[in-house]
C-alpha cells in the first residue's frame, strides 16, 4: 500500500463518518473536515472517493433544490453497508493509531 | 453569482475530457454539475480554482475518470452515428451528381479513413482538454488534422482515377433516388439526435449552389469559383455565429 493510498483510505473513513452524522453535500463535508482540523491538500480529492463509495453502495445520493434557487445540489446519505464499513474502519483506525502512538511514545511491547 | 473564467474553463475541459474518454453522458453531467456547485461556493469564500483541483488539473481529471466506468454502448453509438453521417454525406453528394459508382478501393478506403479521422478527433479532444495548449496551438492542431485527412480523401480519389480501378457497383436510376432520399433523411435524423445541424448545413452549402447554378445556366468557370469559395465562407460564418451565440449563453 502506497502512502497516498493509505491517506485515501483514511479520508474515505472520515467522509463516511461525516455522512454518517447526517445527510450532507460536498462543500459542507469540506467545511466540517476543516472544522475538525483537517487541512486538505486539494478540496476536489473528495469527489473521486465519493464516486467510489457510491459505486460500492456505501452511500446514496439525492438531488435537492437550493433553498436560494439555482442549480440542484447533490446530497449524500449513508447506507446500512456504509455503517458496517464505518465500524470496520473504526477498528482498523484504532489499531493503526494505537500502534503509531505507542511507537512514538517509545513503549516497546514485544 | 457566476464562476470565474478559470473555473468555467476547468469545468468545460473536464466535461470534454470525460466524454471523449467514453464516460457516460449523464454521469459526466452529474459530476461536472457537482464540481460547479463546489467551485461557486469556494469562490465566494475567496478560494482559487487550484485550491479545489490541485496543482495539476490534468491529474485530477484522470483521477475522476478512473472512478467512472466506460460506457461501451454509448461509444458504439457515437462511432455508428459518425460513420453513418459521413457515408450519408458522401452518398448524397454523389447521388445529386449522378455518380453513384464505386470501386473496391473506395468502398474499403472511405470507411477506413473515416474511422481513423474519428480516432484522431477523439485523441486531439482529449489532448486539448487535459494539456490545455494555447488557443493558437489548439487551432493549428485541428487544422493540421483536418487538412491531413482531407488530403487522404483526395489522395484516395486520385489514386482510384489514376489506376482506373474498375467500379464494382453502379447505381441504377431507381437506386439513385432511393439513396438520395435515404441519405438526406439520415442526415436530418442525425442532426435531430445530436441537436446540431452543422452537417446538414455543410451539405446544403456544398450541394445546393451547384444545382442552382446549373439550373440558371451559369458558365462553368464562374460556377466553379462560386462552388469553391462560397461553401467555405458560409461554413466559416456559421462557426463564427455559433461561437458567438454560445458565448452569450
Amino acid at each position: 500500500m502506497s502512502s497516498s493510498q493509505m491517506l485515501k483510505g483514511i479520508l474515505e473513513g472520515c467522509l463516511l463518518a461525516i455522512i454518517g452524522k447526517g445527510e450532507t453535500y460536498g462543500y459542507e463535508m469540506i467545511e466540517k473536515l476543516n472544522g475538525y482540523g483537517f487541512s486538505m491538500v486539494k478540496e476536489g480529492s473528495i469527489y473521486p472517493l465519493l464516486l467510489r463509495m457510491k459505486k460500492e453502495g456505501l452511500v446514496t445520493t439525492t438531488k435537492k433544490k437550493h433553498p436560494s434557487g439555482g442549480p440542484q445540489r447533490k446530497y449524500y446519505a449513508i447506507t446500512e453497508e456504509g455503517r458496517h464499513e464505518l465500524e470496520a474502519f473504526k477498528i482498523r483506525w484504532k489499531s493503526i493509531s494505537g500502534g503509531v502512538e505507542n511507537l512514538l511514545e517509545g513503549e516497546e511491547r514485544i | 453569482m457566476t464562476l470565474s473564467e478559470e473555473s468555467r474553463e476547468f469545468v468545460d475541459h473536464l466535461r470534454l475530457y470525460l466524454l471523449t474518454s467514453g464516460r457516460n453522458e449523464a454521469e459526466v453531467e452529474e459530476i461536472t454539475e457537482e464540481l460547479e456547485d463546489h467551485l461557486l461556493e469556494a469562490e465566494q469564500e475567496g478560494k482559487s480554482t487550484e485550491h479545489i483541483t490541485g496543482k495539476s488539473p490534468e491529474k485530477y481529471m484522470k483521477e475522476l475518470a478512473g472512478e467512472m466506468p466506460l460506457d461501451k454502448k454509448q461509444i458504439a453509438g457515437w462511432i455508428q452515428g459518425f460513420i453513418l453521417g459521413i457515408v450519408a454525406f458522401l452518398l448524397l453528394g454523389d447521388a445529386l451528381e449522378g455518380e453513384l459508382s464505386y470501386s473496391l478501393l473506395e468502398l474499403i478506403g472511405y470507411p477506413v479513413i473515416a474511422l481513423l479521422y474519428l480516432g484522431a478527433i477523439i485523441l486531439s479532444f482529449r489532448y486539448v482538454s487535459s494539456k490545455r495548449p494555447t488557443k493558437k496551438k489548439e487551432f493549428t492542431f485541428y487544422a493540421v488534422i483536418s487538412g491531413g485527412f482531407m488530403l487522404l480523401f483526395m489522395g484516395l480519389i486520385f489514386m482510384d482515377q489514376m489506376l482506373s480501378i474498375p467500379a464494382v457497383w453502379t447505381a441504377g436510376p431507381t437506386a439513385e433516388w432511393v439513396i438520395l432520399v435515404l441519405s438526406a433523411l439520415t442526415l436530418v435524423a442525425l442532426a435531430w439526435k445530436w441537436k446540431s445541424f452543422f452537417l446538414v448545413f455543410v451539405a446544403l452549402v456544398y450541394y445546393v449552389p451547384p444545382l442552382l447554378l446549373e439550373a440558371a445556366g451559369v458558365q462553368a468557370d464562374t460556377s466553379l469559383m462560386v462552388e469553391a469559395f462560397l461553401p467555405l465562407g458560409l461554413i466559416f460564418l456559421y462557426i463564427v455565429i455559433h461561437t458567438f451565440m454560445e458565448k452569450r449563453k
